[in-house]
């Protein structure tokens, strides 16, 4: 990957509208928001609204929240194995898999939203890892899957690539093989952080040149 | 103004047949080479020389003289320096400087070999004109200085070269007994430094150089293969919404497919 580079001097924090691909949406009624807002302009859901849906203590976030043991041992160590190969090519991004049973009407993104946002912090690292992480939940009763993403990861991935990567395990997903499922997904997911990292150099590329040619166009 | 330089043809004989001679015992060989009873000369440019003296001898077997005095020495001063050379030299290769302070015609150069036994009448005129050829350059060298310290300095440094290489000239005469090459000195050899030539050092340091880049190489690759191609996003101010503290939420969903409630109602789990 002669593309990619040690990003180690980089000391800039750049807006994350530079490299944002994904539209905002709201997790309540997913209308699709210009930019950030503190509630949805159209319901005026915030972060409170999802507290007070899930009225009961969230999890702590970690590697599984499987608590009807989906995943098995055999299971847990080949997606460790995938995570580590992945860890090896982007090591910021941390990857959370929640296997739940939710009701059908319960919405599986806001579910995710509030996971995230909800969830304790039980350390000082869980709070470096929390803004890049990556949470899929499974509602293993209706046969769903969700994406939800940390801030700090979010501008650099296109969420069409991850929906797409779910249909592409929708077999295994089907037949509950959720071991599989994950760890092709995982092998997928490399796929998508590429993607938004080729992306990333480029419009840092496209800056760079701006700044020192305004006057010209580089895009 | 200086008097002009006379180019100075050394003869092959004998001492003995010249008749000026009645100088005196000639003065113990110094065993550095430089001959300066009242250190005219100064201490650095004595240091100096005494090293270039040292390399010729290892360099050629040449022996190279610096003669400095105070007052001529009675007779002919260059009859002198001729037997001097040949009294501390021997048979053997040598150069010398030889001055006479305040007197402008000195410095003047000399230079001789009697060890020819052996040798061809071709090889003894040959390697006598190598001889002259090299003592020309070396006057003309330090006939381009004015300052007679300069002129001592520099003579004896192109002396030291020359004669270096007309030793090894002759060891290799000595050892072949083959025609002299009969090269004209040029002042442009590749000076010597202790003893080692630049290409030895060449040899020695472009091989070392060569393995340490390649070590250096593997070990990079071996760990760039064990970290990967790390790739670092950069840090953004992020879009915050919805006063939540770490996401925005996602609007990616996917629905598998219409049915597993049939499948799950053959499990009978709910």
């Amino acid at each position: 990957m002669a593309l990619f580079r040690k990003e180690k001097e980089i000391s800039e924090i750049y807006p994350a509208e530079d490299f944002a691909t994904s539209s905002l949406f709201c997790p309540g009624c997913h209308a699709n928001i210009k930019e950030p807002v503190k509630h949805c302009p159209r319901c005026g859901y915030s972060g409170q609204s999802a507290v007070k849906k899930f009225p009961f203590e969230a999890p702590a976030i970690s590697r599984y929240m499987d608590p009807d043991q989906h995943l098995s041992e055999a299971d847990r160590k080949t997606i460790d194995g995938g995570l580590k190969e992945l860890a090896k090519r982007f090591s910021q991004p941390r990857f959370c898999f929640c296997l739940v049973d939710l009701d059908k009407s319960t919405d599986l993104r806001e579910f995710g939203f509030w996971l995230l946002n909800a969830s304790p912090l039980t350390s000082a690292e869980e709070e470096k890892l929390r803004p890049w992480t990556i949470l899929v939940v499974i509602d293993d009763t209706n046969a769903r899957a969700s994406i939800t993403t940390g801030y700090a990861i979010e501008p650099f991935l296109n969420e069409d690539r991850w929906a797409s990567l779910l249909l592409l395990e929708r077999s295994y997903f089907l037949s509950r093989s959720y071991g599989a499922a994950i760890s092709k997904f995982v092998d997928g997911a490399i796929g998508v952080l590429s993607e938004g990292a080729e992306r990333t150099e480029r419009r840092l590329t496209y800056r760079r040149m701006d700044n020192r040619y305004p006057d010209r166009s580089w895009k | 103004m200086k008097s002009l330089w006379l180019i100075l043809i050394v003869s092959l004989l004998p001492l003995s047949g010249s008749g000026q001679s009645s100088i005196g015992a000639y003065p113990a060989k110094p065993v550095n080479g430089i001959y300066d009873p009242a250190n005219w000369l100064e201490p650095t440019a004595r240091d100096e020389l005494t090293e270039r003296i040292a390399g010729a001898r290892e360099k050629g077997d040449s022996a190279i003289y610096v003669v400095i005095l105070t007052e001529k020495p009675g007779g002919d001063p260059d009859y002198f320096a001729r037997g001097l050379g040949g009294d501390w030299a021997g048979e053997g290769l040598w150069g010398m400087v030889f001055h006479l302070p305040g007197d402008p015609s000195y410095p003047k150069f000399f230079g001789e070999l009697k060890a020819t036994h052996g040798w061809t009448e071709h090889q003894k005129s040959q390697f006598q004109d190598s001889i002259n050829d090299a003592l020309a350059e070396v006057i003309k060298k330090a006939a381009a200085h004015e300052d007679e310290r300069l002129q001592v300095i520099v003579g004896a440094r192109d002396l030291t070269v020359n004669f270096g290489y007309l030793g090894l000239v002759a060891a290799r005469i000595e050892k072949n007994k083959t025609r002299p090459r009969g090269d004209r000195l040029s002042p442009k050899k590749v000076e010597t430094k202790g003893g080692l030539s630049l290409w030895s050092i060449l040899a020695v340091i472009v091989p070392l150089l060569l393995i340490t880049a390649a070590a250096l190489g593997y070990l990079m690759a071996k760990k760039e293969e064990e970290e990967g191609d790390n790739y670092t996003f950069p840090e953004t101010s992020p879009r915050k919404r919805f006063l939540a503290p770490w996401s925005g939420g996602g609007n990616v969903m996917v629905e598998f497919g219409p049915d597993r409630e049939a499948r799950d109602s053959r499990r009978g789990g709910f």
